[in-house]
C-alpha cells in the first residue's frame, strides 16, 4: 500500500508542478469572480437581479460543460500520451510499482484535481453571491452542495471515456484535439439520434440538476446514478487493459 | 573483485546444506555436504522478443548474474542489448522465455522482483518541469529507507549537488545521464541495469562512474548488467562479457581470464563479430 500512496503522492506533486494546471487553477477561481462582476454592472440594464443565490449552480453548469471538460482533457493528455511521447512514463514502469497501482494512482490524482477544482468553484461561486448581497441559506447552501457533490460523479464518469481514449495516442496535441471532437460530437449526437442520451456518459454531465429538484422520483435518480457507475467501472477497465499492454 | 570467476568455471559455488555457511575448508562436516547452486541475483531464460514487421529482436537469450557481478553486454547497433534490458524491466513483453530476479518471477511478481532493481534505460528522460532534488524525490517515495541525506549523498558523488534546486529543463546531456545514475544508485539496490550510461559523460564523469561502479560492487556486492559500446570501459570494470549479435548471445567470457591471457576485450569482440559475418557470408 505505501507504494501505491507513492505513485498517488508522486502523480499529484507532477500536476502541481505542471504550469498549466496552476493557470487553470487560478482561471477556475478568477471566472466566476468576472461573471459576478460583469452581471452586476449589467444588472441595471438588465432589470434582474443579476448575482442571485442561483449563481453558484449556473456557474456548475458552465464549469461541468465546458470548463471541467476541458481541464479533464488536458490533464489526461498530460498523464498518458504526453509521457509516452516524452518517454517519461517508462521512469514509472521501472519503480517497484505494478502498472495497476501506476493506472490507479493516475486516475486517482485526477479526480483529486477535479474535486479541488470543484471545492474551490463552490468556495468562489459562494462568496461571491454574499458579496453581491445574496447569501445562500443553510438549505440553499445545502442543496448546492449536494449538486457539487453529484458533478463530481458525473465528471469522474467523463474522465474515464478520456482516459480510455488517451490509450490510442501517443502526442497529447492530437489526443486534446480528437478529445475536443469527440465531446462536440456527443453533444450534438442527441439532435440527430434521440436515443444517443441513454447510452452516452457524455451526456450526464448536467445530471448534477436531478439532485436540485426534490420532485425526481428515486427511481430516475438511482438509474442514472448505475448508469454513471457502470461506464465508469467499463471505461476504466477498458483503459487499464490497454495501459497494462504498453510497451515504452 | 567480488563474484568473478575463472574462465569456462560453471556458475556454481560451494555452500553448506546445513545452512552454517562455514567454507569448504573447515573440515568440520561429514561427507553429507552437497554442492547447491546459489540463488542467482539475475536469471534470463530463453528470452525471445520479435518486433512486428521486422527481423529485429532477440531469440533465446539466457544469461545469469550473481552477487558482484559486473557483466558487460556488447554487440553492434541493433543486435538487441536494450531489447534485452526492457525486457528484463518489462518495459517491454516477451514472445517466449522467463525473467528471475532474486528467485521471483518478473512477470508475476513486478513490485517484490524490482524491489531491489536500479534502472537506467535507453536515454535519460526527465519531467523537466521538476528540479533535480524533486526528481530524486519522486523515486525516493518508492524506497522509505531512502532518506534526505542519502539524496544528497547521490547528488554530491555524481557532482550535481549544487545545482539540485535547478530545473532539469536547463541540464545538459551530461548533467541529465548523471542524474538517471543518480535516480538508479539512490535505493543501494542489489542489481542495478545500466544502457549506454556514459553517454554524454565529461571526462570527470566518467572516472565517478567507474569509480561508484568499482566501489558499490566491492563494498556493497551490488551486481551491474552494462550495455555500452565503450569496450575499454567496460574492459577495466566487468568481470564478465557477453557479446549479443543478430538477437542472439553469442558467447560469454571472464575478462580478467582474457587479460591473463594476453588478450583485450576488443580482440575478444571483433573475434566474434567477424564469426558471425562469415557465418552471414557463408
Amino acid at each position: 500500500m505505501h507504494r501505491w500512496k507513492a505513485g498517488y503522492v508522486n502523480e499529484l506533486y507532477l500536476l502541481l508542478y505542471r504550469k498549466k494546471v496552476g493557470i487553470f487553477g487560478a482561471v477556475s477561481i478568477l471566472l466566476p469572480v468576472l461573471f459576478a462582476v460583469s452581471l452586476q454592472a449589467l444588472e441595471p440594464v438588465l432589470g434582474l437581479l443579476a448575482v442571485g443565490g442561483s449563481f453558484p449552480i449556473q456557474m456548475l453548469g458552465f464549469y461541468t460543460a465546458l470548463w471541467i471538460p476541458l481541464f479533464l482533457l488536458t490533464l489526461t493528455g498530460d498523464q498518458f500520451p504526453h509521457e509516452v511521447a516524452s518517454r517519461t512514463l517508462k521512469l514509472a514502469f521501472l519503480r517497484p510499482h505494478t502498472r495497476f497501482h501506476i493506472f490507479t494512482a493516475k486516475v486517482a490524482a485526477q479526480g483529486t484535481a477535479v474535486a479541488v477544482l470543484l471545492a474551490l468553484l463552490f468556495a468562489v461561486t459562494l462568496l461571491c453571491a454574499m458579496f453581491a448581497g445574496t447569501p445562500l441559506g443553510l438549505a440553499e447552501g445545502l442543496s448546492a452542495a449536494k449538486a457539487y457533490a453529484a458533478a463530481f460523479a458525473s465528471m469522474l464518469a467523463l474522465s474515464a471515456v478520456f482516459v480510455f481514449a488517451a490509450q490510442f495516442f501517443k502526442s497529447a496535441s492530437g489526443f486534446v484535439v480528437f478529445g475536443i471532437a469527440l465531446y462536440a460530437a456527443a453533444k450534438l449526437a442527441p439532435f440527430f439520434v434521440q436515443s444517443f442520451p441513454a447510452f452516452s456518459p457524455v451526456s450526464y454531465t448536467d445530471w448534477h440538476l436531478l439532485w436540485l429538484n426534490d420532485g425526481v422520483p428515486a427511481g430516475r435518480r438511482i438509474t442514472a446514478s448505475l448508469f454513471l457507475l457502470s461506464s465508469s467501472l467499463l471505461f476504466f477497465a477498458f483503459g487499464y487493459y490497454k495501459f497494462d499492454r504498453k510497451e515504452v | 573483485m567480488a563474484g568473478q570467476k575463472r574462465l569456462n568455471e560453471p556458475h556454481n559455488v560451494s555452500s553448506v546444506a546445513d545452512g552454517r555457511g562455514l567454507p569448504a575448508s573447515t573440515g568440520c562436516r561429514t561427507r553429507k555436504e552437497v554442492v547447491i547452486r546459489m540463488q542467482p541475483i539475475l536469471e534470463v531464460s530463453g528470452l525471445t522478443k520479435l518486433y512486428r514487421g521486422s527481423r529485429r529482436g532477440i531469440r533465446e537469450v539466457s544469461l545469469r548474474l550473481e552477487t558482484g557481478d559486473v557483466y558487460g553486454l556488447l554487440g553492434p547497433n541493433g543486435a538487441g542489448k536494450t531489447t534485452l534490458l526492457k525486457l528484463i524491466t518489462g518495459l517491454i513483453r516477451a514472445d517466449g522465455g522467463t525473467v528471475t530476479l532474486f528467485g521471483v518471477d518478473r512477470s508475476l511478481h513486478h513490485e517484490q522482483a524490482m524491489a531491489n532493481v536500479g534502472c537506467m534505460i535507453e536515454s535519460a528522460d526527465f519531467p523537466d518541469f521538476l528540479t533535480a532534488w524533486q526528481y530524486l524525490r519522486q523515486s525516493a517515495r518508492f524506497y522509505p529507507q531512502v532518506t534526505g541525506q542519502r539524496m544528497e549523498e547521490v547528488l554530491d558523488t555524481v557532482g550535481l549537488l549544487g545545482v539540485r534546486q535547478e530545473k532539469i529543463k536547463g541540464f545538459s546531456a551530461g548533467m541529465k545521464q548523471k542524474l538517471a545514475l543518480a535516480a538508479a544508485v539512490l535505493p543501494s539496490p542489489k542489481l542495478v541495469l545500466l544502457d549506454e550510461p556514459t553517454n554524454g559523460l565529461d571526462v570527470e564523469g566518467t572516472v565517478m562512474f567507474r569509480s561508484l561502479i568499482r566501489r558499490m560492487s566491492a563494498e556493497e556486492g551490488t551486481s551491474f548488467l552494462i550495455s555500452s559500446h565503450m569496450i575499454h570501459e567496460l574492459e577495466q570494470l566487468c568481470s564478465r562479457a557477453g557479446v549479443l549479435a543478430g538477437g542472439s548471445l553469442k558467447i560469454e567470457a571472464d575478462v580478467s581470464g582474457l587479460v591473463l591471457q594476453g588478450g583485450t576485450l576488443e580482440d575478444f569482440y571483433m573475434k566474434e563479430i567477424r564469426k558471425k559475418g562469415e557465418l552471414q557470408g557463408a
